[in-house]
């Protein structure tokens, strides 16, 4: 399991790549890299599911802890690249609502 | 050099053949035209005629016509030996379709040298003989090979059946080989890759590079390869394979499903163009790279452009062959003209432009390969040749084996395996589940962590109430987990093929021997979840299927799943 980090010289974006399953064994990496990003307010975070053909529950847990703490910050969250199957996920616990889906 | 002499005085054959013979030349004789014409058919060997005019029974001119109808291409001179020196005499000799003529008495020299002079022009035309022949053989053998060739390519590069009706296309090649490459790929989510490219020079050479970039575009693109990455790897590959003077200028596009966003790398390209949707042209983006082929993996760069442009925006991208089209009068059609014609209305603006070429080119051969490419942005839209829209539909009807698989799970396997992967890798291989295993995928996964979690390892999912909370949870799964010594869990599957074009379904359970849980209260509980970070995986799991029913007082739970 490993998620790819590349933030902008300016750290208003940062990219997370995140890698073949989206699962809770990345619970703790997957706070760390947008903890540890230093992005600053007004900024937001890509989350990249280019390479991603499985998530699960916790993933959709994960995703809310990490809403939860951009909010304050004003850091806003945009997921792109995701299959089919994984905006079916999406769209069923109703994400589409919360988040940047495209 | 073997000669024919034809005369019907004994007297001249001899004072010829003494001659022939002291310059050693071999020769054979014949007393008039008709038995001049049956040697040179009978004997091979004859390299060369010495003819007489006035003979019985067939005279030197009938012979000659004769002869030379008869050798086609067989080269044989014949010279007129003729004590007559009237201009009408000579032409005559020459338009009968002899060589060459010489007087009577025969001057010893003269013949000689004229002998001479002739054996060079027979021995000429042997040697373009013979490599005529060997260039037909190998004409012959090429025109084998491309046919061959040519069927490969077009089997090897042109084979999706997929079409994207956001993407516009055309090429014109210049030979029966293509240098320029377009293709055209959907991504698994929905949007949309395109790579357009032109290796140095044109014809078969450069039309092989194809297929190497083919192979590496479809199987990259097929997994949701990022743009940077599949220029990376087809980078490395032609710089392996290219000799050094040649490479591939290329762009790689990608636009996502919802049409808003492109990732574009491009090397050694020409400008791309962006065009507003009233058609104003309002951008060109310039290569960013060198061409693929020639830097070494560690030099390469595969940083991409990433643009939002507005919906309806169209891109143009295309190939040398378009501004490299010269006129009569050798002037190049270029950029300018290109963009120009953005300036005038259009429906289709690839057939204007592939109009405005031909027009400049007025006639002129096309000297180069000419491709080009428009995008649209706006939601991606996708459709398939109809034997692919089939083949799904047939596929969830199809005959399937009723297979029923039972799995018992100790403490150990839990402890020490990835069950759901392995579960996984066996499931997949059931006739017509394939298609479906991502979403089984995760419907497995939830009810095997709920099981494993709360049947198995008794954790509590309130623990996961704060963020705090929710790492602590999964580093309390994996402390329990790893000391797990009891326990056991129940895995079983069974397809029930559809009877009279039904559906096949798919009946999956987990049964654990924890200690259970009131199933309908939890549900009850669950409502409003918007906010939870947990709660949501029993929820997602039973809309992934068609039923989803906990029995055995909540510690079996099963599955109904339509593979359709």
């Amino acid at each position: 399991m490993s998620i790819a980090v590349i933030s902008n010289a300016s750290s208003t974006e940062a990219t997370l790549s995140m890698d073949k399953n989206f699962d809770f064994n990345c619970v703790n990496e997957f706070l760390c890299a947008y903890e540890g990003a230093g992005i600053v307010s007004g900024g937001h975070f890509i989350v990249d599911l280019r390479r991603t053909h499985y998530m699960d529950s916790s993933a959709l847990g994960m995703l809310i802890n990490m809403h939860k703490f951009l909010i304050d910050k004003n850091i806003g969250i945009r997921i792109i690249n995701s299959s089919a199957q994984i905006r079916k996920i999406f769209t069923i616990s109703r994400f589409d609502k919360k988040f940047q889906i495209d | 050099m073997k000669v024919l002499v034809v005369d019907d005085h004994r007297f001249n054959r001899e004072i010829i053949g003494f001659i022939l013979a002291d310059h050693g030349y071999e020769y054979t004789e014949a007393e008039c035209g008709r038995s001049a014409c049956d040697a040179v058919v009978a004997d091979q060997s004859i390299d060369l005629v010495l003819m007489d005019i006035n003979m019985p029974f067939m005279d030197g001119y009938q012979a000659t016509e004769e002869i030379k109808a008869h050798c086609g291409d067989r080269f044989i001179p014949i010279i007129f030996i003729t004590a007559l020196d009237d201009d009408e005499t000579l032409a005559r000799c020459l338009s009968v379709g002899g060589d060459d003529f010489l007087g009577k008495p025969v001057n010893e020299n003269v013949l000689v040298a004229k002998l001479k002079a002739h054996e060079r022009t027979v021995c000429y035309h042997r040697q373009l003989r013979q490599t005529n022949t060997q260039l037909h053989h190998h004409q012959m053998q090429v025109e084998r090979e491309h046919v061959i060739v040519e069927r490969i390519l077009q089997s090897g590069i042109q084979r999706s059946d997929n079409h994207c009706s956001n993407v516009t296309f055309r090429f014109l090649p210049m030979t029966m080989f293509n240098g320029d490459i377009v293709l055209v790929a959907p991504s698994p989510s929905g949007g949309v890759y395109i790579i357009l490219g032109d290796f140095t020079g044109h014809g078969l050479s450069a039309a092989i590079g194809c297929l190497p970039v083919a192979d590496i575009f479809y199987a990259m693109t097929s997994k949701q390869a990022s743009v940077g990455d599949i220029a990376s790897e087809v980078n490395k590959r032609l710089h392996i394979l290219l000799p050094s003077n040649m490479f591939f200028c290329a762009v790689i596009i990608e636009l996502n499903h919802s049409g808003d966003r492109l990732s574009i790398w491009s090397g050694g390209i020409n400008d791309i163009l962006l065009v507003t949707p009233e058609g104003k042209l309002y951008d060109r983006l310039g290569g960013q790279h060198m061409p693929m082929g020639i830097l070494g993996e560690d030099d390469f760069d595969n940083t991409v452009r990433v643009i939002k442009p507005p919906l309806g925006t169209r891109l143009y991208a295309y190939s040398d062959g378009v501004i490299e089209t010269h006129s009569p009068t050798s002037e190049l059609y270029g950029e300018e003209r290109l963009e120009a014609l953005f300036d005038l209305p259009c429906d289709d603006r690839i057939a204007q432009i592939f109009d405005a070429i031909e027009a400049f080119r007025a006639g002129e051969p096309q000297d180069d390969d000419i491709s080009l490419v428009e995008l649209l942005c706006q939601p991606v839209v996708h459709s398939h040749s109809d034997s692919l829209i089939l083949a799904p539909l047939d596929s969830s009807r199809l005959m399937s084996l009723p297979w029923h698989i039972s799995l018992q799970l100790d403490a150990n396997h839990l402890r020490e395996y990835e069950v759901v992967p392995q579960l996984l890798q066996v499931i997949v291989n059931i006739h017509g589940l394939s298609v479906h295993q991502d979403l089984i995928y995760t419907i497995l996964t939830e009810l095997y962590n709920n099981a494993v979690e709360h049947g198995i390892l008794r954790l509590n999912s309130a623990t996961k109430m704060s963020v705090d909370g929710f790492s602590e949870y999964y580093q309390e799964r994996a402390v329990r987990l790893k000391s797990l010594n009891s326990g056991q869990l129940k895995f079983e599957l069974a397809v029930k093929p559809g009877a009279d074009g039904e559906v096949n379904r798919l009946v999956f359970s987990f049964t654990d021997d924890g200690p259970g849980f009131d199933y309908q209260k939890f549900q009850q509980a669950n409502k409003d979840v918007d906010d939870l970070c947990f709660g949501r995986g029993l929820t997602l799991a039973s809309s992934l299927c068609d039923k989803l029913q906990y029995s055995k007082s909540g510690r079996r739970v099963e599955v109904v799943y339509s593979l359709d």
